[in-house]
């Protein structure tokens, strides 16, 4: 790959925006883990839930910012796997739930 | 019941810190110890794929700041792995202990052959390229990223190898409850020919992924402890971090190596205990 075909992002636009959101939520999921040890009996296992629902709901909604993200300006191939790459939990928790 | 959320707090931690350290990955460590522990590989899965998810979570924002994570190519391999780890999700609750001690057995042994033969840099830097340049490439699966002060141009190779290996990583994240990070990142590296560093960091990214779809099964199968997983996850999001930090410091051969030995005791453990 030479320079004079290097065609880049720049940067990865929101790349900077995200990772603030990440250490947000990585703060939010910590205090949660905390809460859930120090907290007594329901409210604790409703801290201890809600971790957990931050840790699935993380990725996934990265996932999703990433298919916006490559459909303004479109790069379809790629829109076409993070949406593919959402279904996917979707239709696993389906097949659980039914077997 | 305290000192043992406190216990698994400190598991977390330990583990996370050092499999950050050497880049493997903390639940490859903390599920096997889980078991020596007295604790069924059935619960200790779940442990370890919510220590996974924390970790992953706890590097992210410093690695999309180092602008190291390809995401075309994570979300592209990732369609694999998460097919795989949805499958191994599902049919672990019906897998034999035993038959589960030996894939974990073998995983262990396997990441200690992996971390121990890892390579370093093979993509050169261009002098040609700025700045300006680093980022991913829009429609392809290649960027460039920063390497001290120059720009390493890379592009991903064998799609098809690459995204068969990413299933078997998928499948052994979802059975055992580790990241398959230890299988993704030399994927990538090795077989694709990106460059260990992207390799690392977009792993980091997916093994959230991997992770999270095969919590979704769990939480629906009604096998996640909520209180001992806060305790696992307190603890991997300050290990991470920790470990994120001392990477920099400690000699990674040196640390890999240790790694590797102990992971080739746990695993011969576990496949005789099986």
């Amino acid at each position: 790959m030479s320079a004079t075909t290097h065609r880049t992002e720049r940067g990865s636009p929101g790349d900077d925006q995200v990772a603030g959101y990440l250490q947000a939520a990585a703060g939010l999921a910590a205090a949660l883990a905390l809460a859930a040890l120090v907290l007594p009996g329901a409210a604790g296992r409703a801290a201890a839930w809600a971790m957990v629902a931050t840790l699935i709901a993380v990725p996934f909604l990265r996932v999703a910012w990433l298919a916006v993200r490559w459909a303004h300006p479109p790069d379809w191939r790629f829109f076409a796997a993070a949406v593919g790459l959402l279904a996917l939990p979707a239709v696993g928790a389906l097949v659980a739930a039914l077997t | 019941m305290l000192l043992e959320h406190l216990g698994l707090a400190a598991l977390g931690l330990l583990t996370a810190c050092i499999g950050a350290v050497g880049g493997l990955g903390g639940a490859v460590i903390l599920v096997p110890i889980l078991v020596f522990t007295g604790k069924s590989i059935t619960e200790a899965a779940p442990l370890g794929l919510v220590s996974v998810a924390a970790g992953s979570l706890a590097a992210g924002a410093f690695q999309l700041r180092e602008h190291t994570v390809n995401h075309r190519l994570g979300v592209t391999t990732e369609t694999a792995a998460t097919l795989g780890a949805l499958t191994g999700a599902l049919v672990s609750g019906v897998v034999s202990e035993a038959l589960l001690k030996w894939v974990l057995g073998l995983v262990a042994i396997s990441t200690a052959v992996v971390g121990g033969r890892r390579k370093g840099v093979r993509n050169l830097p261009d002098p040609a390229l700025g700045p300006d340049d680093v980022g991913e490439e829009p429609g392809a699966l290649a960027g460039a990223y920063p390497l001290r002060a120059a720009v390493v141009p890379y592009r991903a190779r064998h799609l098809g190898a690459g995204l068969g290996m990413m299933g078997v990583a998928g499948l052994v994240a979802g059975l055992a409850g580790t990241s398959g990070g230890f299988l993704k990142t030399p994927a990538m590296s090795e077989v694709m020919r990106v460059p260990v560093k992207v390799a690392a960091a977009t792993t980091t990214f997916t093994v959230g992924i991997t992770s999270a779809a095969a919590l979704i099964v769990l939480a629906v199968q009604g096998r996640i402890s909520p209180v001992p997983a806060a305790a696992v996850a307190l603890g991997s999001l300050i290990g991470a971090q920790v470990g994120a930090q001392l990477q920099g410091r400690l000699s990674p051969p040196l640390v890999r190596r240790s790694l590797s030995a102990a992971l080739v005791v746990i695993g011969l453990v576990l496949i005789v205990t099986a």
